[in-house]
C-alpha cells in the first residue's frame, strides 16, 4: 500500500504530482520560517502553486518521477517487510515460544502412531486436530477475522501482534497493478 | 502456559517495535505520498462505467454501444476514458447520413483507449467521419452492418478497418471469450461457398467459452501459408465479395485499410510470433497483408496496408491499440483516402459531363 499503480493512470500521475508540489511547497515554508521569519511561511504555498501548475497541464512529465518513487517506494517495502518479519519471527515468536506449545512434537516411545482420531468437538488451540485453516481475508474485515480467529483458538496473546500485522499489510502488494473492477469488459 | 505465553509476547512487543521503528519511519514518507496521491487521484478520476452499462444486446450483432452515451470506462491496464455515442450508439455525435466518410471495424474503430474525440475518426474536424463499430466486432458484424445500412451509405466513401490480429480467426467462429454470442461463417454444406450464421445470437451466456483465446498462435499460423491460413482468407474474400456487393448496391465506395498487430511490425515481434510456430520456415509477418491485397485486387477493391501508416511504436505497451500517436497518423490515411476518393469522383464526373 506504499506503491502507486502501475502502469500509472492520469489522475495518478496528477495526484502524485499535485502531492509531490504540496511536500516541497511545505519544505521550503518549514526553511523560510526557521532562515528567515514566520511571515515567509507562504514562500512554501508559492512555490507549491508553481511546480503543480505544469504537472496538472501535462501530466505525462509525472511519468519519470512516478515510476523512479515507486520503483523506490517498492523497493524499500520489500525490504522493510523482510527486516520485520525477521524481527516478528525471532523476537516476539522466540521469546513467546519460550511458554511451550500445545503440538504434538515430540519423537513418540517406539511403536506408537502420531495418528491421532478425528474430534467432532473443536478442542481450542488445536489447530491440527480440528482442522481449521486461516481463511485468507482481504478488505477492511481482515483485523476483525484476525482476531475472531485468535479468540476461537485460545490464542489470545495474538491479539498484540494485530498492530504488527497491520505494519506488514502496509507493505504488502506494493508492486501489484490493480485489478479491474468486476464486470468491466476486457475483449479487443 | 497460556497466561506465560500472553505475558512474554507482551514482553517482547516493545522489543519488535523498537527494532522496527527506524524502518517505519524509513517508510512513512513513502505510505503518506501514497495515501494522499490515492486520495486526489479518486476525486480527479471520472466516475467509470461498468462495460455492461455502455453496450446492449443486438439480435444479430450480439451487442452494440448504447445510444446517446456520455459515461467514462476503464480500458483495462491503462487508463478511463470518455467515451460518447449517437442516438443509434455508434461512436460521434453527427448522424450517418451528415458524414462523408463511414469508417467501419471494431475496437480501433471505436476508439477504445482514448478519448473519444482523440480518435482517428474525431481528430480532423475537416473530414466528415462516422465510427461505426464496437470492441470485439469481427468482419463479420461489418458486412452485416453495411446490410443494415444499404441504401443510407450512397455516394459515402466505406473504409473497412480489418484487424489482422483477430478478425479473421473470429469471423469463423461462434462467441468470443467472455461467454459472448457473435456471429461467424461458415462453409455451405456440399459447397465452397460461405454463409453468415447469426441464429445462435441471444442474450443468453455461450457456455463453451473460455476467459481468453490463443490469438497470437493463430496470427503466427496465419502469417503463414497452410490449411488454417487457407481457411481464414477463403472466409475473409467471401466477407469482402459480400461487402463490395452491398457498397456497389448503394452506391458507395469500399477500401479495405488492414490494422497491423504491432508484433507484426518489428523484427523482435515477428520473431516473438515465429516462437508460436514449431520452425516453419515460411512464416511472413506481412503474409496477411499480402493475402487480402490478392483478394482486394481480384474483387477491383481498393486495399491501403495500415502498416504504411503506423510504426511499432504507435502502440500501446501493455494493449493492443494506438497510441494518440497512432490515432494521428491514422488520420493522414484517412486524408490520404478521402483526396484520392475525391480526384476520383472529380475526374469521373468531368469525363460524363465531357
Amino acid at each position: 500500500m506504499i506503491g502507486l499503480p502501475m502502469p500509472p493512470r492520469v489522475a495518478w500521475l496528477k495526484g502524485f504530482w499535485l502531492t509531490m508540489s504540496c511536500g516541497a511547497g511545505l519544505l521550503v515554508g518549514v526553511v523560510a520560517v526557521f532562515a528567515v521569519s514566520p511571515a515567509w511561511f507562504a514562500l512554501g504555498a508559492v512555490v507549491a502553486a508553481a511546480l503543480a501548475g505544469p504537472g496538472l497541464y501535462r501530466p505525462e512529465i509525472a511519468n519519470i518521477p512516478y515510476r523512479a518513487w515507486n520503483r523506490l517506494a517498492v523497493w524499500l517495502a520489500r525490504r522493510a517487510r523482510d527486516w520485520m518479519l525477521w524481527v516478528y519471527l525471532k523476537v516476539l515468536f522466540g521469546l513467546a515460544g519460550r511458554a511451550g506449545h500445545s503440538l504434538g512434537l515430540e519423537r513418540p516411545p517406539t511403536n506408537e502412531s502420531l495418528w491421532r482420531p478425528h474430534s467432532a468437538s473443536p478442542v481450542a488451540g488445536d489447530n491440527c486436530r480440528n482442522g481449521v485453516t486461516i481463511e485468507p481475508q482481504g478488505g477492511r474485515r481482515w483485523a476483525r477475522a484476525f482476531l475472531a480467529q485468535a479468540r476461537r483458538d485460545g490464542n489470545g496473546w495474538m491479539r498484540w501482534l494485530l498492530p504488527l500485522v497491520a505494519v506488514v499489510r502496509v507493505l504488502d502488494d506494493a508492486p501489484r497493478e490493480e485489478a479491474p473492477p468486476t464486470g468491466i469488459y476486457t475483449l479487443y | 502456559m497460556k497466561q506465560l505465553r500472553a505475558f512474554l509476547a507482551l514482553v517482547a512487543l516493545p522489543i519488535a517495535v523498537l527494532l522496527t521503528a527506524p524502518v517505519l519511519l524509513l517508510v512513512l514518507p513513502f505510505w503518506i505520498v501514497a495515501s494522499v496521491t490515492r486520495a486526489i487521484a479518486r476525486r480527479l478520476e471520472p466516475q467509470h462505467e461498468p462495460w455492461n452499462r455502455l453496450i446492449e444486446f443486438h439480435r444479430g450483432l450480439g451487442w452494440k454501444p448504447k445510444p446517446n452515451l456520455d459515461a467514462h470506462y476503464f480500458a483495462r491496464g491503462d487508463d478511463v476514458f470518455r467515451l460518447r455515442t449517437d442516438s443509434e450508439g455508434w461512436i460521434g455525435l453527427g448522424r450517418l447520413e451528415d458524414n462523408d466518410i463511414v469508417a467501419m471495424g471494431d475496437s480501433f474503430v471505436f476508439g477504445y483507449g482514448i478519448d473519444g474525440e482523440r480518435a482517428f475518426t474525431q481528430l480532423d474536424p475537416r473530414l466528415r467521419v462516422k465510427a461505426v463499430g464496437c470492441t470485439g466486432y469481427s468482419m463479420v458484424q461489418g458486412v452485416m452492418l453495411m446490410r443494415e445500412f444499404g441504401e443510407r451509405l450512397r455516394g459515402k466513401l466505406v473504409v473497412w478497418f480489418i484487424c489482422i490480429e483477430n478478425d479473421l480467426y473470429d469471423n469463423l467462429l461462434p462467441n468470443k471469450p467472455g461467454f459472448y454470442r457473435t456471429p461467424f461463417v461458415r462453409r455451405r454444406n456440399g459447397s465452397g461457398d460461405w454463409e453468415i450464421v447469426a441464429e445462435h445470437v441471444s442474450p443468453s451466456r455461450w457456455d463453451y467459452s473460455s476467459d481468453g483465446r490463443p490469438y497470437y498462435p493463430m496470427l503466427a499460423k496465419l502469417c503463414t501459408p497452410g490449411p488454417l491460413a487457407d481457411r481464414a482468407f477463403s472466409a475473409c474474400d467471401y466477407l469482402i465479395r459480400e461487402a463490395k456487393q452491398v457498397c456497389d448496391r448503394a452506391g458507395a465506395t469500399l477500401v479495405v485499410v488492414t490494422i497491423p498487430n504491432k508484433y507484426q511490425l518489428s523484427p523482435a515481434g515477428a520473431k516473438f510470433l515465429r516462437s508460436h510456430l514449431d520452425g516453419q520456415d515460411n512464416f511472413n509477418p506481412l503474409y496477411p497483408d499480402e493475402r487480402i491485397a490478392s483478394i482486394c485486387r481480384a474483387q477491383g477493391v481498393p486495399f491501403v496496408a495500415g502498416a504504411e501508416y503506423v510504426g511499432a511504436n504507435d502502440y500501446k505497451r501493455h494493449d493492443t491499440h494506438w497510441t494518440a500517436a497512432g490515432h494521428r497518423h491514422m488520420v493522414k490515411l484517412l486524408r490520404d483516402l478521402w483526396e484520392h476518393h475525391r480526384g476520383e469522383r472529380a475526374s469521373s464526373s468531368s469525363s460524363t459531363s465531357s
